[in-house]
């Protein structure tokens, strides 16, 4: 039993790879389909470096998703805090580097307001921060006038894309600094265990002696500040504010967490994981957009991946659990209706 | 009083993989009858609750009648309803977002399929129902913001709506109610009051089988009392010619010696078990707790909650104290608010001279304090089954394997192994989920967690619920460990049989307060059981009183 577990059977390697093979099957197609334009260093840099804004939030979003709580509103940050830069920097005149604090700081903020209305007042999270996600996107617009700011400075322009390294620009290897920052904590820290057992099983948290409350609160202050951060490269890489896209890459980024929990190490959400899963679907929709396929391809793509990614990290969280139970011998048998809210802790009946 | 029975059960008798655990039950409930039935845990109450739900299929060769109709297989899931036979259980499936109506309907809904609800006239028969039983209860409240009282009265005329939807609507005003461990949770004045709703019931004509543990409620209530003992009826008989005594003394039975060889065949049983896994040779050197600095004294005063009132004890170095009671008394909650895992209302824990008050205290605090606590509900509190083994055991001392920045994550599970091994958990695998292993051996490394911290405090909350009886024998051993080496264990359990084997005192806890603080040779199952059946009464009358069915010590039992 132990030997197949740590060879790893068939099964598990297809499980913990599969996406990646997928990929590299997509790849393969698209090359032979457009050999002139697709397999190109050009298109895969483009491929890589734009993608790096959409990378960030989803990253962001796996810290607070790992604690067992949904940020709904990381897109509106990523968002307000794009155009914050801009009006800052082009209408104000405010320094680049100021605009760009000013931008994390912001995003910082919302997210300390998240965990401490959904901490304190003991509120479903998807709530509150659809809520504010939908008060920031009416922020941005006031703040815009409703209309792009362009004009940026390009110094910021030139950090985020025009520099290079490695031949890739520079927002690339910021995703994987981040990336790398996040798996550090998620996997050689103390905290990053934490943030697992407390989304895993809160009263077995609280038991144990965690700060249940403020784990959950700086983990929405983490993904506020990285959708903050998000938001500047995002800027940055385009050199203007739009008061509405950056509000469309909500469903792209939680469908690359999700997918991202059935890449590397299934069952979690993982920072490698979901990079992973961001360059799978970009790809996918690059090289669809090469054959001509129309734009709507994007919802489709983004859309089914999501449910599929739902689907499957199901499926491969299922064998275990039903392993859990047979041990935990037979289930209680009152014939009693069960308890509504799965995250109460289920009453003491003796 | 009994004009004609309405339920009749015969011959029932139920056997699980060759044990037998309900012999040959019989027993009737007339038309305006109140019957209670009363046992010990594991008397079979409840699997004769669940053949009359549907849960299991009683063994061929019994027979119920209800209500004119005759069953001899089991009963559907389901057709209780039809049948005549209406249940509230201890957790009275009640819905606390919905209204009363919405609530008392929603069986309505299950059942019926159609497509139109005339709220103004149901909410009108609703109002003339509670009216009819003198509740006054607006239909439209939500139910969670009612008294506990009123959410069980509303689950009662439930269940009486159910008795009475059935059929062809002919208003039958028969069949049995049964109220399973229903007022388990309420207060005297509130038992009280649904007495007074019970017996009117009874006077419409129902029957009600009346299940509980509280032996003083059911005299009070019940016009006939049966009483099980290892899944046989022994005894059936008047309420109006029992005293408290006679039913506790026919609930935990007379004869000593019978109990004894039970104890006998138990160990025997654990040694096989031992055996049979080779971990026999592992349990002989297990060597686990190690106790920071032995404790002097501990001392609980004046500990309020909801559940419990003015609650003392005191512990020293080196004791196993046990926690018990009947189920809902309160004396589960008390490990609780010692650890802060609940908030107390009021209460001061005193550690050697240093003095902590309760109201204030959380985990974190308590494990500061030395104390740890191994939770009942394993699965929701104890473990996360999906994750390994490792990340579950070595949580509280994940900072002792940080260092240079990095969590060493060999070294973690080079730790996290040792002690499984040392606390003979198979197989001693860090990296499996889990909750891929046994009851007994994921309540061992539970154990390894927590005494890995060489707490000076250790709270169990029935460390063995689901557990098996090998496994059990382990655990015994690691907690007699632990307190040798100085450490205070104060071991909460309904177990009586269990308790009186590793506890050198017991605190009996009857109605929320202490009813009996017995130590020495009083530390036997039958005084443990007329203090907790009994309730406030003095320990030295209990005794007394006791003398009457109790034989020789069981100190040897203790040594087990």
């Amino acid at each position: 039993m132990t030997t197949t577990r740590r060879f790893g059977s068939v099964g598990s390697l297809v499980g913990r790879f599969g996406v990646v093979f997928v990929w590299a099957i997509v790849v393969v197609v698209f090359s032979v389909a457009k050999p002139d334009t697709f397999p190109t260093t050009g298109n895969f840099s483009t491929l890589f470096a734009s993608q790096a804004p959409l990378g960030v939030l989803a990253l962001a979003l796996i810290v607070p998703l790992t604690a067992g709580d949904y940020d709904l509103s990381a897109a509106s940050v990523l968002n307000f805090s794009s155009m914050l830069v801009a009006v800052l920097n082009v209408q104000h005149h405010m320094p680049v580097a100021l605009a760009c604090l000013l931008g994390v700081v912001f995003g910082l903020v919302v997210g300390l307001f998240n965990g401490l209305v959904t901490v304190l007042f003991d509120i479903d999270p998807f709530i509150i921060t659809l809520g504010v996600g939908t008060f920031l996107d009416g922020l941005t617009l006031w703040i815009s006038k409703s209309a792009p700011v362009s004009g940026v400075s390009q110094n910021l322009v030139n950090l985020v894309v025009v520099d290079r390294f490695l031949g890739l620009s520079l927002e690339f290897w910021f995703l994987i600094i981040v990336a790398i920052v996040l798996f550090y904590v998620f996997t050689f820290t103390p905290p990053g265990r934490r943030l697992l057992i407390v989304g895993r099983g809160r009263e077995v948290a609280r038991l144990s002696g965690l700060g249940v409350n403020r784990i959950r609160i700086l983990s929405f202050v983490a993904s506020g500040g990285l959708s903050g951060l998000a938001g500047v490269v995002y800027i940055g890489s385009s050199g203007s504010a739009d008061p509405s896209a950056g509000t469309s890459l909500l469903l792209p980024a939680f469908a690359a967490a999700f997918l991202g929990a059935t890449v590397l190490v299934p069952g979690r959400f993982n920072p490698w994981g979901t990079l992973v899963a961001v360059y799978f679907l970009t790809t996918g929709i690059n090289g669809l957009s090469q054959l001509g396929v129309s734009t709507f391809v994007q919802q489709l793509f983004y859309g089914g991946a999501l449910v599929i990614a739902v689907l499957l990290s199901s499926l491969a969280g299922r064998p275990s659990r039903r392993k859990a139970k047979a041990a935990a011998g037979p289930l209680p048998a009152d014939g009693a209706p069960p308890t509504t809210a799965p995250s109460q802790p289920a009453q003491t009946t003796a | 009083m009994t004009t004609r029975p309405i339920l009749r059960v015969e011959h029932l008798s139920k056997t699980f993989g060759g044990v037998r655990v309900l012999t040959d039950v019989s027993f009737e409930i007339g038309a305006g009858e109140i019957v209670g039935l009363v046992g010990q845990n594991g008397s079979g109450k409840s699997t004769v609750i669940k053949c009359l739900s549907g849960y299991h299929s009683p063994d061929p060769g019994w027979q119920l009648q209800i209500d004119g109709s005759t069953l001899t297989r089991g009963l559907h899931p389901g057709e209780s309803a039809q049948l005549g036979i209406s249940f509230v259980h201890q957790d009275l499936g009640v819905i606390g977002d919905l209204t009363v109506l919405e609530n008392l309907l929603f069986n309505r809904f299950a059942s019926e399929h159609s497509p139109y609800i005339n709220w103004a006239d149901e909410r009108r028969r609703a109002r003339d129902l509670l009216r009819s039983y003198d509740l006054d209860l607006d239909p439209r409240a939500s139910l969670g913001s009612l008294r506990p009282v009123e959410q069980a009265q509303v689950a009662i005329i439930r269940a009486l709506m159910q008795l009475r939807d059935r059929g062809t609507g002919d208003n039958a005003r028969s069949g049995v109610l049964v109220l399973d461990e229903a007022t388990t949770f309420l207060d005297r004045t509130g038992r009280e009051s649904l007495h007074v709703l019970l017996r009117a019931i009874a006077a419409s004509g129902a029957g009600v089988l009346f299940v509980s543990h509280d032996v003083q409620e059911v005299l009070a209530l019940a016009n006939r009392v049966v009483v099980l003992r290892d899944g046989r009826v022994v005894d059936d008989a008047d309420a109006a010619t029992l005293s408290p005594e006679d039913v506790v003394g026919l609930i935990v039975g007379g004869d000593r010696a019978v109990r004894l060889d039970q104890l006998a065949d138990d160990v025997e049983a654990e040694k096989l078990a031992n055996a049979a896994d080779g971990a026999g040779s592992v349990a002989a050197d297990v060597h686990v707790a190690e106790v920071a600095a032995p404790i002097g004294r501990l001392a609980v005063q004046s500990l309020d909650g909801p559940q419990v009132r003015g609650i003392e004890l005191d512990a020293v170095g080196g004791e196993i104290v046990g926690i018990t009671g009947i189920v809902g008394s309160g004396w589960e909650s008390v490990l609780e608010h010692l650890y802060g895992a609940r908030s107390a209302d009021r209460g001061w824990l005193e550690v050697d001279g240093r003095r902590v008050d309760l109201t204030s205290m959380t985990p974190r605090r308590a494990i500061d304090n030395g104390m740890v606590l191994v939770p009942s509900e394993r699965l929701t509190q104890g473990i996360i089954g999906t994750l390994p083994i490792e990340q579950n055991v070595m949580l509280p001392v994940l900072r002792r394997h940080f260092s240079g920045g990095f969590l060493r994550h060999r070294e973690l599970i080079r730790r996290c192994e040792r002690l499984l091994h040392d606390h003979a958990v198979q197989p001693p695998d860090a990296r499996r989920p889990i909750g891929t292993l046994s009851g007994g051996n994921q309540q061992k490394a539970v154990l390894g967690k927590w005494l890995q911290l060489a707490p000076r405090i250790v709270l169990l909350s029935e460390p063995t619920q689901g557990v098996d009886v090998g496994a059990r024998q382990l655990i015994f051993r690691i907690i007699r460990d632990a307190a040798r080496r100085g450490a205070v264990v104060l071991y909460a359990s309904g177990d009586w049989e269990e308790i009186a084997r590793l506890a050198h005192r017991v605190v009996v806890i009857a109605d929320g307060t202490v009813a009996a603080t017995l130590a020495g040779d009083d530390v036997d199952v039958n005084r443990i059981a007329s203090a907790a059946y009994r309730g406030t009464r003095r320990s030295a009358d209990l005794a007394a009183a006791s003398t009457a069915w109790s034989g020789p010590d069981t100190s040897e039992g203790r040594e087990l």
